[in-house]
């Protein structure tokens, strides 16, 4: 995952804020534990399957898994990197679901005018 | 120095702690440094962070160093460079200086800094959300005629508590237009001066508006999305969807650059957007002035 972005934890998930671009996305549980395999170094596809695997993902369930990482990376989510050597242990709290990721429509202000006010003032 | 004491005499309400020392030296001296925004970068300012330590620097030349320890609280040195006079560009940028003193401050102590109003009346408590000049004074202003009490109409401070989020107050000032007298019973507002060289507004204490109407501490049941909107006959206000609620309480708040800075805030964002009822209001050409502009709004927020 981009050193640019920040993630919290939320009942049903996590929101990454981009802080480059601040756009912001909402991860469903099973999106944010399969981040969670790359968040700090590098995962193969092969390691993310097989941890889906182990939390329920059926077969048919690959084209799901495919599709998510292609959203992450297509948002510009990811960087290339090596994987590493052995993949951290996630949990996926709940039942299995496909992951999905959602990109808030518009990003927050990328222009402040200090640090209280985060907007640029409308003309009067 | 007057400068400085004019900005901070404006947060008028009593503070009931916990209290943070914050000590700021301010010198005539010319520093050189360069602030390269890995923390924030303003309209005129550009901060930089390093660890605990930070710089800032103004177009104008001015220099802040600060120092924010947990335990023993902050202390900051701003630079001044000799025979800088103080117009307006050099007083704003003074204020965008204890502005950023006072943010890092008030987080260090669990409160994040929120550019939003906030009016309540029994047992609701609402953020009105606007960019500057999209009409959050005059609404707040025009409650506060009509029963409801306000924490302010600009600038707020809100924390996750262990139950409910909190809002307190920091300014019992508004910024008002001239042109508000239309709607609302605003004196002899003309005769007050100008509170800045690019705007008309004046700067007035609620106790204008409305006797006994200001509140220093409130748990918000909801949020606004102001919209200006002429097509609209008077105030309209509609629901909004859960989602949208903690990107509309985000885009009132400076969110730094800095990892550890954006992660305190949005955690702390989150927490409190949890629980708020989102509406979006729509408000009209004179609005004001239109019959049960305040009924509809207030069944809005029931």
């Amino acid at each position: 995952m981009r050193s640019t972005l920040v993630a919290t934890v939320v009942e049903d998930g996590a929101v990454l804020l981009d802080l480059e671009t601040k756009y912001f996305y909402a991860l469903n549980e099973t999106g944010w534990a399969i981040v969670q395999l790359f968040e700090n170094a590098g995962a193969s596809v092969d390691v993310i399957l097989e941890c889906c695997r182990s939390w329920g993902a059926r077969p048919e369930d690959d084209a799901a898994i495919h599709a998510f990482l292609q959203d992450m990376h297509g948002y510009g989510l990811l960087e290339d990197c090596r994987p590493a050597e052995c993949a951290p242990h996630v949990e996926l709290k709940s039942a299995w679901t496909p992951p999905a990721v959602t990109r808030q429509r518009e990003p927050l202000q990328t222009i402040v005018t200090s640090a209280f006010d985060p907007s640029v003032p409308l003309a009067e | 120095m007057s400068v400085a004491r004019s900005y901070l005499d404006l947060f008028g309400p009593r503070w009931s702690g916990p209290y943070r020392s914050i000590d700021v030296q301010l010198t005539r001296a010319r520093l050189s440094a360069l602030a390269g925004a890995t923390y924030l970068s303003c309209g005129r300012m550009r901060v930089d962070r390093r660890g605990s330590h930070y710089l800032a620097a103004t177009r104008c030349g001015f220099i802040a160093l600060g120092a924010c320890n947990d335990g023993r609280g902050d202390r900051w040195i701003i630079a001044v460079p000799p025979q800088t006079g103080f117009g307006e560009p050099e007083i704003g940028e003074i204020e965008d200086l204890f502005s950023l003193i006072c943010t890092l401050g008030w987080r260090a102590q669990g409160w994040i800094a929120v550019h939003a109003g906030a009016v309540a009346k029994g047992d609701r408590c609402v953020l009105l959300c606007a960019a500057s000049g999209g009409g959050k004074s005059t609404l707040t202003a025009a409650l506060v005629q009509n029963g409801w009490k306000t924490l302010g109409d600009d600038k707020l401070l809100l924390r996750a508590g262990d139950r409910a989020a909190v809002l307190a107050s920091m300014l019992q000032t508004f910024n008002l237009d001239p042109a508000t007298r239309r709607w609302l019973n605003v004196g002899d507002i003309d005769a007050l001066p100008r509170y800045s060289a690019w705007t008309q507004k004046r700067r007035i204490h609620v106790n204008m508006l409305a006797e006994n109407q200001a509140l220093e501490r409130a748990a918000p049941t909801h949020l606004a999305v102001l919209r200006r909107c002429s097509e609209v006959d008077g105030i309209r206000a509609t629901r909004m969807e859960t989602r949208e609620v903690l990107p509309s309480l985000l885009r009132q708040i400076v969110i730094p650059s800095d990892r550890e800075a954006a992660a305190t805030i949005l955690e702390t964002a989150i927490s409190c957007a949890r629980g708020l009822h989102g509406v979006y209001v729509d408000i009209g050409d004179d609005a004001y002035a239109k019959p049960g502009w305040l009924a509809s709004l207030e069944s809005a927020l029931a």
